[in-house]
C-alpha cells in the first residue's frame, strides 16, 4: 500500500512539469506585456525597462521559464509582477479563507444533501419527492452571484443577522458556503435519491428484510454504504475545483482568497502567481484523486483485496480459526 | 389425512395485486397452500407464474404502495400473521421464517463479510454480544461446509456454489421452522446443484426444517419435495402429494409440463412444448386462466372459472373437465 | 492663606496644562470599504489609489495637492526654485515619526534618494541629476527643467531613513511614518486597520481606529453601508439614486479625475486625414449619449483637468453635428460606394455609448466594428500602432497640465500620444510648458495647446464621471479629493 501510494506520488512530477511547461508558454505568448500591464497604461520607458530588468522580463522566455523552475527548486515561488510580494505570502495569507471555503462547502453540502437524498428515496413519488424535483432544479439553475447579493440583502441589510462581508468569525462563513452549497443541495440529494433507490432494488436489500433487519439498519448499514460508494470517487476528483474557491463568491463577499487572486494575476499577466495558482490546483487535484481511490478501496472490499497484503491475509484465517474454537 | 391442528403454514386464498398507473396487475389470485412441520412442498410454475410473489406475500415483504396483499387466512405456527405488526413481523422473518433467493451473486451485501452477514441475522432475534455472534456465524459456516479460514472474506471471493451454501447458512441460522427457498439452484451449474440440494436435505433431516422449495425444474421436486403445487397465473391449478401427481397428473398444464421434458430414451424429431405464453398479469384471461393454451379447451372455458376440485383424497385440480363441464374431454398423460 | 492659594492654582494649572499635553487622539471607530486592499502598503510600488489614501493617514508626502491641484505644503514647509533646474525644499518643522524619532532633514532627502532602487519610480528618479541637504533645506538639482518634478512629489511620502535601512524589505508593510494614525493591523489583500497615534504633534485625529476592507462588488459595497458593517463606501450612481431616500445615509457626489476619450491613429489611414478625423468628433453626440451610461457623467471638452487655470474651453471646441460630419466625409470621398469602415478597439466589454455612436455614424454611411479585447491585447495593439480608434479612459491624479499637454507631444508616443500624432508646434509648446519659469507663459502654452487639439482632433475628451460616496449621517469632516484620495484626518464620528 505504501509503495503504491509512493509510486502515484512519483508520478505526479512529471504531470507538474508538463503543466508548468504549458501554462508558462500559453501565458508567455500571449499578448501583452506583463510589465507595461503592471506598471499602468501611461508608464514611462525608463520605468518599464527598470521593472522588466528587476523581474528578469528581459531575457528570453526560455531563459524565463528556467529561472522559475530554478527558483521552485530553491523552494521559492516568485514575487508577484503586480503586488510586489511574495507569491507565497500571498498565498499563506489567502490559504485559510479557500480551506474553509472549500470544505466547509464539501461538508455542508453533503451534511444536507445525504439526509435529505435517503428521505426522498424512502419518500419516492410522494408530494415532497415530486416538489424536491422542481425545487433542486431551480436551485441549481439560481446564479451563485445573484443568490449571493439577495441573500445579503436579506440576511443582512433587511434582517441585519449576518455580516455582509469579510471572513472573520464563524458567523461570516453562514452566508458565502450557503451561497455556495445552494445549487448542490439540490443537485447532489437528487443525486444520492437515485443511487439510493437504484440500491434498494438490489437483492441483498431484499435478503437484508428477510432476515429480520430493521428498516433503519437496511437503509443505512445496506443501503447507504452501497449507494455512497461512487459518491466518494466523484468527491475526490472534484476536490481540485472545490479549492479553485468560487471567485464570485469571493468578490461579492469580500473573501480574501486564492480565488480572486489567481484571476486577477490571469487578467494582469502576473506569471509567477498565475505559477503558483496552476500548480497547487494540480497538485491538489492529483492528490485529491489519489485520495479517492485509496478511500474507495477503505470501503469497497472488493477493491481492497487488490491492496491487502498477502501477510494480512493469513493473519485473519488464525483469527477466525481460533475465534471458532 | 391432514389434521388442521398439526398445520405449521396453512394459507388461505391469498391475493397479491399491484395498483400502477398502467393498471392492476394481478400477481396471485386465490392461492391456497398448507404444510405441516418438516414437510417439504414443490412450488412449480413458470417464470412470472407469481411464485415469487407468493412467498414474498407470506413474508409480508410485498411493497406495499403498489402492492397489497389480502387473504382469508395467513396462519403460521398457530399465529395469524394478518395481524402482525411490522416490529413483530420482523422477529418471525430470518427467526421462524426464512427465505433464500434466486442470485447468489447479487443476495450477499458486497461491502460485509459473510460471518458479517450471517451474525446479523443471529443478532436480529438473539440477544447475544458481537463475540459469541461471531462464533455462531462461523459454526454454521462448517454446518453448510466452508472452511473456517474463510469466514471473514468478502462474498466476492467466493463461487456461486459457496455463495449459496452462505445464504442457506444466514437462512438457517436461527434454526426457523420454515424455509422459503425461491429457486436456489437455477444459478448454479448441475454440479453445484446437486451438492446444495445434498446439503438441503441434510439439514431438513437434522433440523426437521419445513421447505416450500420453488423451482420450475421437475426434477429436483422428485428428489426433495413430499407435496407439490403447479401453479399458473397466480393461481394453484393442480396440488397434491408428490406421487399423486408425478404418477397421475390431472390439470392440462401439468401434464403438458412432464410432457415437454425431454425423454432420453424417446426418439422425436421436436420436442413437445406448450403453445403460447404466460400471460400478462395485468390483462388476464377471462374464464380459466389456461384456456388460450389450452389443448382441451372449449367455449365454457372460458366464461367460466373452474373451481378447486379434488380428484381423490389430497389431490386437487383446476379444470372444467372435473366438472362434468366438458363431456368427452379427457386429459391425456404427460402430453 | 496666600500660599495654599498659590499650591492649590499652581496645582490646578498643572493639571489643566498635564490635561493639555497628554490629550488622547479621539475614540469612535468606523470601518471604510474599498475596492481592494493592496498587497503592499508603500504607495510608491503599489501604484493604487486606494492604498495612496490609506496611507495618506500612515505618512505624510512631501508636498500636498489641494481639492483645486494647487500645491501646498506637505512634510517640506515651503520651496524655492533659484533657477530652472534647482529646487529648494524647506522642510516642515515639528514632525516625528511613529517611532519616536523626529523627522531630519536626510529623512526627507532619503524620500527622494531611495527611488534609486524603485522601478515603478524610475522615471522620476531618471530626472534627477544630484541630490543635497544642508541645515533643513534639500537641494534638489534635475537634468533638465520639468514642470511636472514638483507636482510628483505630492504622491512622494517621507520615510525614517534609519529605520528603512534596519527593516530591510520589511519597511514597506510595518510602515513608520509621520501622519496622525499607525497601522496596527494588515492583512494583505483583505484589510488594514489604522490606530490614532496619541503622540501626534500636531492636531490628532479624530477617529480612534480606521478599518479599511476591500470588496470588489460594487452592489455589495453600498449593502455593506446599508447593513451598517460600514460607515463609508465609494458606490455606484445607482446605489447613489438609492440612497437618497435612505434617512440613515448621507451622500456625496463630486467630479472625479476620471477623463473618457475617444483617439484614432493618426498615422495611418483612414485617420491621418485631420477632416476625417473632424467627422468623427462632429459625429459623437456627447449630450445624447449620456443617458446610456450607467454611470454619472459629465461632458468635458479637454484633456486638461476641469477647474485648475491650466484648463481652457477652446472656442474651436467640436459640437454634435451630424450632417456637417457627412459633409466632410463627402468632401473627402466618402459615401455610398465606397463607404469609411473601421474598427473600434475597446477593453471594458459591452458600452452602450459606443453602441449609440456606432449607430449613429452607421445612419451617415460609416461601417463600425466594435472589437473588444483583453486588456494585454489592447495594449499591444495601441502600442504597435495596429489600431484604427479606440476608447479608453485614464486618472490624472496630481492635476499635472504636462501629462495633458503630452497628448500631443512626438516624446510621448504610446505613453499619452496615444495617437501617434505628430505636430512639431505642439512639441514646442509642450516643451516651453515643460521648462518655462513664467506661470503665464505655461498657461498660455495650454490654452493654444487645447486650441490645436480641438483644430487637428488627433483625438478627443468625451466625459468626466462623478463620484458617489455613501457614509453614515454621524460621520463628519471627511475629505474627498477628486483623485479619489479619501481622508479622514479631520473627520469625526460621533457614535
Amino acid at each position: 500500500m505504501i509503495r503504491y501510494i509512493f509510486k502515484r506520488l512519483l508520478q505526479m512530477i512529471p504531470i507538474l512539469i508538463a503543466v508548468s511547461i504549458i501554462v508558462f508558454f500559453m501565458v508567455g505568448l500571449s499578448p501583452g506585456d506583463p510589465a507595461k500591464i503592471a506598471l499602468g497604461m501611461n508608464a514611462k520607458e525608463e520605468t518599464v525597462a527598470a521593472f522588466k530588468a528587476e523581474y528578469g522580463l528581459d531575457q528570453p522566455l526560455g531563459m524565463q521559464y528556467l529561472n522559475y523552475m530554478g527558483g521552485l527548486l530553491r523552494g521559492s515561488l516568485g514575487k508577484s509582477y503586480t503586488t510586489k510580494q511574495y507569491v507565497a505570502n500571498m498565498i499563506a495569507v489567502r490559504l485559510m479563507a479557500t480551506v474553509i471555503i472549500a470544505f466547509g462547502s464539501l461538508i455542508l453540502t453533503y451534511l444536507i444533501a445525504i439526509p435529505l437524498g435517503v428521505l426522498l428515496a424512502v419518500k419516492q413519488n410522494s408530494w415532497f419527492d415530486n416538489i424536491s424535483r422542481v425545487l433542486a432544479l431551480m436551485m441549481s439553475s439560481m446564479p451563485s452571484f445573484w443568490l449571493g447579493l439577495l441573500l445579503i440583502l436579506l440576511f443582512s441589510v433587511k434582517l441585519g443577522l449576518l455580516p455582509s462581508n469579510g471572513f472573520d468569525t464563524p458567523a461570516h462563513w453562514i452566508l458565502p458556503l450557503c451561497c455556495s452549497c445552494f445549487g448542490s443541495w439540490g443537485g447532489s440529494s437528487r443525486y444520492i435519491r437515485n443511487m439510493v433507490l437504484e440500491t434498494i432494488r438490489q437483492d441483498y436489500i431484499r435478503m437484508a428484510r428477510a432476515k429480520g433487519c430493521p428498516e433503519r439498519v437496511v437503509l443505512f448499514r445496506h443501503a447507504l454504504r452501497n449507494a455512497l460508494m461512487p459518491l466518494i470517487t466523484s468527491i475526490g476528483m472534484n476536490i481540485g475545483t472545490f479549492f479553485g474557491g468560487s471567485v464570485i463568491l469571493e468578490q461579492l463577499f469580500g473573501i480574501n482568497g486564492m480565488g480572486k487572486m489567481t484571476l486577477d494575476a490571469l487578467r494582469q499577466k502576473d506569471v509567477p502567481t498565475i505559477m503558483a495558482g496552476v500548480l497547487i490546483s494540480t497538485v491538489l487535484i492529483a492528490v485529491g484523486n489519489l485520495l479517492a481511490d485509496l478511500c474507495y478501496g477503505l470501503v469497497d472490499p472488493r477493491i481492497r483485496s487488490i491492496y491487502s497484503h498477502p501477510r494480512k491475509r493469513k493473519l485473519k484465517k488464525e483469527v477466525a480459526v481460533s475465534g471458532a474454537n | 389425512m391432514e389434521n388442521d391442528r398439526d398445520k405449521l403454514l396453512d394459507v388461505q386464498d391469498l391475493t397479491v395485486r399491484f395498483y400502477t398507473d398502467d393498471g392492476v396487475v394481478h400477481a396471485v389470485n386465490g392461492v391456497s397452500l398448507s404444510l405441516a412441520e418438516g414437510e417439504t412442498l414443490g412450488l412449480v410454475g413458470e417464470t412470472g407464474a407469481g411464485k415469487t410473489t407468493t412467498a414474498l406475500a407470506i413474508l409480508g415483504l410485498v411493497p406495499s404502495p403498489p402492492g397489497k396483499t389480502e387473504s382469508s387466512a395467513t396462519i403460521f405456527d398457530r399465529q395469524d400473521l394478518r395481524l402482525l405488526k411490522e416490529s413483530e413481523y420482523r422477529k418471525v422473518r430470518g427467526n421462524k421464517i426464512s427465505m433464500i433467493f434466486q442470485d447468489p451473486m447479487t443476495s450477499l451485501n458486497p461491502t460485509m463479510t459473510v460471518t458479517e452477514q450471517i451474525a446479523e441475522a443471529i443478532r436480529n432475534h438473539r440477544n447475544i454480544t458481537r463475540q459469541e455472534a461471531k462464533v455462531e456465524a462461523v459454526k454454521m459456516l462448517e454446518t453448510v461446509r466452508i472452511p473456517a479460514d474463510r469466514a471473514f472474506e468478502y462474498p466476492h471471493q467466493f463461487s456461486g456454489g459457496m455463495k449459496q451454501r452462505v445464504v442457506i447458512a444466514i437462512a438457517l441460522a436461527c434454526n426457523p421452522k420454515l424455509l422459503i427457498a425461491d429457486e436456489p439452484t437455477t444459478a448454479l451449474d448441475v454440479t453445484i446443484q446437486a451438492q446444495v440440494l445434498e446439503l438441503m436435505k441434510e439439514l431438513k433431516n437434522k433440523l426437521n426444517t419445513a421447505i416450500v422449495m420453488i423451482t420450475h425444474d421437475l426434477g429436483i421436486v422428485s428428489e426433495i419435495c413430499d407435496k407439490v403445487a403447479i401453479m399458473y397465473a397466480g393461481e394453484i391449478v393442480e396440488s397434491g402429494s408428490l406421487e399423486q401427481i408425478y404418477d397421475n397428473p390431472r390439470h392440462p398444464y401439468t401434464n403438458g409440463l412432464f410432457g415437454s421434458l425431454p425423454d432420453i430414451e424417446k426418439d422425436v424429431e421436436f420436442l413437445s412444448s406448450i403453445e403460447g405464453m404466460m400471460p400478462d398479469p395485468a390483462d388476464l384471461p377471462v374464464g380459466c386462466k389456461f384456456h388460450p393454451r389450452c389443448k382441451y379447451a372449449r367455449p365454457v372455458c372460458s366464461e367460466q372459472i373452474p373451481n378447486n376440485n379434488e380428484i381423490e383424497p389430497g389431490h386437487f385440480a383446476r379444470c372444467l373437465i372435473y366438472e362434468g363441464k366438458l363431456p368427452g374431454q379427457e386429459v391425456k398423460k404427460y402430453v | 492663606m496666600k500660599r495654599t492659594l498659590a499650591i492649590i492654582s499652581a496645582f490646578v494649572i498643572g493639571l489643566t496644562l498635564l490635561a493639555g499635553c497628554g490629550q488622547k487622539a479621539g475614540a469612535g471607530e468606523i470601518t471604510v470599504v474599498l475596492s481592494e486592499v493592496g498587497n503592499n502598503l508603500d504607495p510608491s510600488i503599489a501604484n493604487y489609489t486606494d492604498t495612496s489614501s490609506i496611507m495618506s493617514h500612515v505618512y505624510d508626502n512631501i508636498i500636498n495637492v489641494d481639492s483645486k491641484f494647487e500645491l501646498i505644503a506637505g512634510a517640506a514647509a515651503s520651496w524655492e526654485q533659484p533657477d530652472s533646474v534647482t529646487i529648494e525644499l524647506t522642510m516642515g518643522e515639528g514632525f516625528v515619526f511613529h517611532n519616536g524619532e523626529p523627522m531630519e532633514i536626510e529623512d526627507l532627502e532619503y524620500a527622494l534618494g531611495r527611488l534609486e532602487n524603485v522601478p515603478e519610480m524610475a522615471s522620476t528618479w531618471g530626472k534627477i541629476e544630484s541630490l543635497s541637504s544642508n541645515g533643513n533645506v534639500v537641494t534638489i538639482t534635475l537634468k533638465e527643467p520639468d514642470n511636472s518634478f514638483l507636482r510628483g512629489l505630492s504622491a512622494i511620502p517621507v520615510l525614517d531613513k534609519s529605520y528603512c535601512e534596519s527593516a530591510g524589505e520589511a519597511y514597506a508593510n510595518t510602515p513608520i511614518g509621520t501622519g496622525p494614525y499607525k497601522v496596527a493591523e494588515y492583512v494583505p489583500g483583505e484589510r488594514v486597520v489604522l490606530q490614532a497615534w496619541d503622540e501626534y504633534p500636531f492636531e490628532k485625529a479624530g477617529i480612534g481606529k480606521l478599518t479599511y476592507k476591500g470588496i470588489s462588488e460594487t452592489a455589495a459595497k453600498y449593502m455593506a453601508v446599508e447593513a451598517g458593517d460600514a460607515q463609508f463606501s465609494g458606490i455606484s450612481y445607482s446605489d447613489y439614486q438609492r440612497a437618497q431616500s435612505n434617512s440613515a445615509i448621507s451622500t456625496y457626489e463630486g467630479p472625479s479625475t476620471r477623463t473618457a476619450f475617444v483617439c484614432m491613429n493618426t498615422s495611418a489611414a483612414p485617420f491621418d486625414n485631420v477632416n476625417v478625423r473632424m467627422a468623427m468628433a462632429l459625429a459623437y453626440n456627447k449630450e445624447g449619449y449620456m443617458a446610456l451610461s450607467a454611470n454619472n457623467d459629465f461632458v468635458i471638452d479637454s484633456m486638461f483637468t476641469p477647474g485648475t487655470v491650466y484648463h481652457n474651453s477652446s472656442q474651436y471646441a467640436i459640437n454634435y453635428d451630424l450632417d456637417k460630419a457627412r459633409e466632410l466625409l463627402t468632401a473627402e470621398g466618402y459615401d455610398e460606394s465606397n463607404p469609411l469602415e473601421f474598427i473600434v478597439a475597446g477593453y471594458s466589454g459591452d458600452d452602450p455609448v459606443m453602441q449609440a455612436y456606432q449607430a449613429d455614424l452607421a445612419s451617415i454611411g460609416v461601417k463600425v466594428t466594435l472589437e473588444n479585447y483583453e486588456f494585454g491585447t489592447f495594449l499591444n495593439l495601441m502600442m504597435n500602432q495596429e489600431y484604427q480608434m479606440l476608447t479608453g479612459s485614464w486618472s490624472e491624479v496630481t492635476g499635472d497640465p504636462l501629462s495633458a499637454a503630452a497628448c500631443y507631444w512626438t516624446g510621448s508616443y504610446g505613453e499619452m500620444n496615444i495617437a501617434f500624432y505628430d505636430n512639431p508646434k505642439c512639441d514646442e509648446l509642450y516643451e516651453t510648458a515643460k521648462t518655462s519659469a513664467d506661470e503665464a507663459e505655461i498657461i498660455a502654452c495650454c490654452r493654444e495647446l487645447q486650441d490645436i487639439a480641438w483644430q487637428e482632433v488627433p483625438l478627443f475628451p468625451t466625459y468626466g464621471r462623478y463620484a458617489d460616496y455613501a457614509y453614515d449621517t454621524a460621520l463628519t469632516g471627511v475629505d474627498i479629493h477628486p483623485s479619489g484620495i479619501i481622508s479622514f484626518r479631520a473627520a469625526k464620528y460621533s457614535k
